[in-house]
C-alpha cells in the first residue's frame, strides 16, 4: 500500500506541538522576529516562516484581569495579556490562589507553564519569572 | 460612478431563539417592505444576504421565497459588519451601472457560528467577545481617566431609548446606573449589563440608482399600504478598512490609528463632511466602552475624551437603543443601524429623539464594527 505524504504546513507543525505541549511560535528569518498567525508565509515580507520552540523565551506582562467566569473549582482566573517577543497572547496566570494579591502584575516577566488543548480550545497557561 | 439612494428599510423583531427557520425569519421584515413600498420584484437586479449563518445558497434560498430571480445573489458573511459590508457591495454594484436596485437581507439566529471567532489561536481559551470588550475597557480608563460612571451611562441610555422600541430585545426594560454599576462582573471591570445580547432577527434595505427613482416610482404596484412617496437618502459616504483578524495584532493600534478610525476618514472625505455636520450616529456598542471609544474614532470628541461626551447633546445618538438595548443578530446588526438612520432622516422613525431641534436631521452616519474591531464599516447617509 502507498504511504501517504505526510504535507508539512506551519499551521499543522504549530497546532501538533501545542497539543504536545511544546510551546512554539512562528519565526521569520528576514524580518527577524517572531510574527503571528502561524502560517507557511510571513504575513509582513512573505518569506518563509519556521516554527521556533519558545518553552524559555520571557514575555512581558501588559494588562491583567480577573475573569469570574470560573473553571470548575470556582476560582477566579487571572487572564493576563502577554507580549513575547512582539507577539501578544491571552493566557492564563497560575498564582497560588490562597495567597493571591491585588499585585498590579504588570510589567512583570513571565514564561510558558503548560499549553495545549482542553475540549478542542487552545489554552497559554503562564507562570511568573522567578 | 452613479449616486445611490435608500429606497426603503424595514427591520423585525430581535427576539430569543425561536424554531423559525433562518430563511423563513428573512422574510419578515422583507414582505412586508416589498408590500409597504410597492417596489416590483421584477426589478429587483440583486439579493444580497447577510449572515453568519452556516446555512448554504441562502441568498438563492430566499430569492426563491420571495419571488425574485436577481441577476446578482449571493451571501456576506464579516461578522459583525456583515450587515454594512453587504450595504457597500450592493452600492457597488448600483454605482458602477451593473445594476439599478439592491436588496439587502440581513438575517441570523441566536445560535450563529458568528458568536465566537473561534479559529483566532491568539486569545487562547479566552476566545468569548467579553474578554476582549473587558481588555478595552480597562486600557481606556487607565490610558484616558475615563471614569467607570461615565462608561456604564451608556447602557442605562440604551436601555431607555430601547424601552418603547417595539422590536428592540430588551423592549419594556429600564436600568439604574446604580443597577449597571452594581450587575455581576464577568472580567474585571466588565459587567453584565454592559454587554450585549445575542439574538436571532432579520433587517433589510432597498437600495435604488438615485436617477432611476422617477422610474421606479412609476412602476410602483399601488396599495393601501404605500403613499408612493419616497424621500431619497443617498449613500454619501463609504469607509471600510480591516486591519487584521486576530486579537493579538487588533490591540497595536486599536486606540491610536484603528480600522474605525480609517474609515470614518474615509467616509468623511467621500461625503466631503467633518464631524460637526453629523445630525445622527448609530455606533457599534457591543460593548458599552465601544461606544465611547465610536464617538472618538469618529471625530465627535477628540481621543480620550469620549467618556465626557456621555450625555451630550449636540448628536442624537444609537435613537433605537443601539446594539446593548436592541440586541444583537450578527449578520442583521449592520442594516438595522442603516434602517434606523434612514428613517430618522425621513421623519418616519417611531424613536423619539432627544433635541427637538433633530427634527430637521438631514445628515447620519452609521458604525458598525466587526471582531474586536479589527474591521470597521462607516457609513454617511445624506437626506
Amino acid at each position: 500500500m502507498k504511504k501517504k505524504k505526510k504535507i508539512h504546513h506551519n499551521y499543522i507543525s504549530f497546532i501538533e506541538n501545542i497539543e504536545r505541549g511544546n510551546f512554539v511560535l512562528p519565526y521569520c528569518k528576514r524580518c527577524k522576529k517572531n510574527i503571528w498567525p502561524p502560517s507557511d508565509n510571513c504575513r509582513l515580507c512573505l518569506a518563509n516562516l519556521s516554527i521556533e520552540n519558545c518553552n524559555k523565551k520571557i514575555g512581558k506582562v501588559l494588562e491583567i484581569l480577573v475573569s469570574k467566569i470560573t473553571n470548575n473549582n470556582n476560582n477566579d482566573i487571572l487572564m493576563i495579556l502577554v507580549d513575547i517577543h512582539e507577539v501578544l497572547l491571552l493566557g492564563s496566570l497560575s498564582v497560588d490562589h490562597n495567597t493571591i494579591e491585588r499585585i498590579n502584575f504588570k510589567e512583570n516577566l513571565v514564561k510558558i507553564k503548560n499549553c495545549g488543548f482542553i475540549n478542542n480550545k487552545i489554552f497559554y497557561e503562564f507562570e511568573l519569572c522567578k | 460612478m452613479r449616486k445611490v439612494s435608500i429606497f426603503g428599510g424595514k427591520t423585525s423583531e430581535f427576539r430569543k431563539e425561536t424554531e423559525i427557520s433562518i430563511s423563513h425569519i428573512a422574510l419578515e421584515p422583507t414582505v412586508t417592505l416589498l408590500k409597504e413600498t410597492g417596489f416590483p420584484r421584477s426589478l429587483i437586479d440583486a439579493v444580497i444576504v447577510s449572515s453568519c449563518s452556516s446555512d448554504q445558497y441562502l441568498s438563492s434560498i430566499i430569492s426563491e421565497m420571495l419571488g425574485i430571480k436577481p441577476k446578482i445573489s449571493h451571501r456576506i458573511d464579516n461578522l459583525c459588519n456583515s450587515g454594512t459590508n453587504a450595504i457597500i457591495s450592493g452600492f457597488s454594484y448600483i454605482a458602477s451601472g451593473l445594476c439599478d436596485s439592491a436588496l439587502i437581507i440581513g438575517v441570523e439566529k441566536s445560535n450563529t457560528l458568528g458568536k465566537v471567532l473561534g479559529s483566532d489561536l491568539s486569545r487562547g481559551q479566552f476566545s468569548l467577545p467579553l474578554y476582549w470588550g473587558a481588555i478595552y475597557k480597562k486600557i481606556h480608563m487607565q490610558k484616558y481617566g475615563t471614569r467607570e460612571e461615565q462608561i456604564c451611562t451608556i447602557p442605562v441610555n440604551n436601555y431607555f431609548k430601547a424601552k418603547k422600541n417595539k422590536i428592540a430585545f430588551n423592549k419594556n426594560k429600564s436600568i439604574t446606573l446604580e443597577q449597571v454599576l452594581n450587575s455581576r462582573i464577568l472580567v474585571e471591570p466588565l459587567k453584565l449589563l454592559e454587554c450585549c445580547s445575542i439574538c436571532e432577527g432579520s433587517s433589510c434595505i432597498l437600495l435604488v440608482a438615485e436617477e432611476k427613482i422617477p422610474f421606479f416610482k412609476s412602476k410602483i404596484i399601488s396599495n393601501k399600504k404605500n403613499s408612493g412617496e419616497v424621500v431619497p437618502v443617498l449613500i454619501k459616504g463609504i469607509g471600510q478598512q480591516t486591519n487584521s483578524a486576530s486579537f493579538s495584532n487588533a490591540i497595536i493600534d486599536i486606540f491610536e490609528q484603528g480600522p474605525a478610525k480609517i474609515a470614518a476618514r474615509q467616509a468623511y472625505k467621500m461625503a466631503k463632511l467633518d464631524a460637526k455636520d453629523i445630525d445622527i450616529a448609530e455606533i457599534h456598542d457591543a460593548f458599552s466602552i465601544l461606544e465611547i471609544m465610536g464617538y472618538e474614532d469618529l471625530e465627535f470628541v477628540k481621543k480620550g475624551e469620549g467618556g465626557k461626551f456621555v450625555n451630550q447633546n449636540r448628536i442624537e445618538v444609537n435613537t433605537r437603543g443601539g446594539i446593548i438595548g436592541c440586541g444583537h443578530p450578527i449578520g442583521v446588526t449592520g442594516i438595522a443601524q442603516t434602517v434606523e438612520v434612514f428613517e430618522q432622516l425621513i421623519g418616519k422613525s417611531t424613536h423619539k429623539l432627544q433635541q427637538s431641534k433633530k427634527s430637521n436631521s438631514t445628515k447620519g452616519i452609521v458604525h458598525n464594527l466587526a471582531a474586536a474591531g479589527t474591521s470597521a464599516t462607516i457609513l454617511i447617509l445624506e437626506r
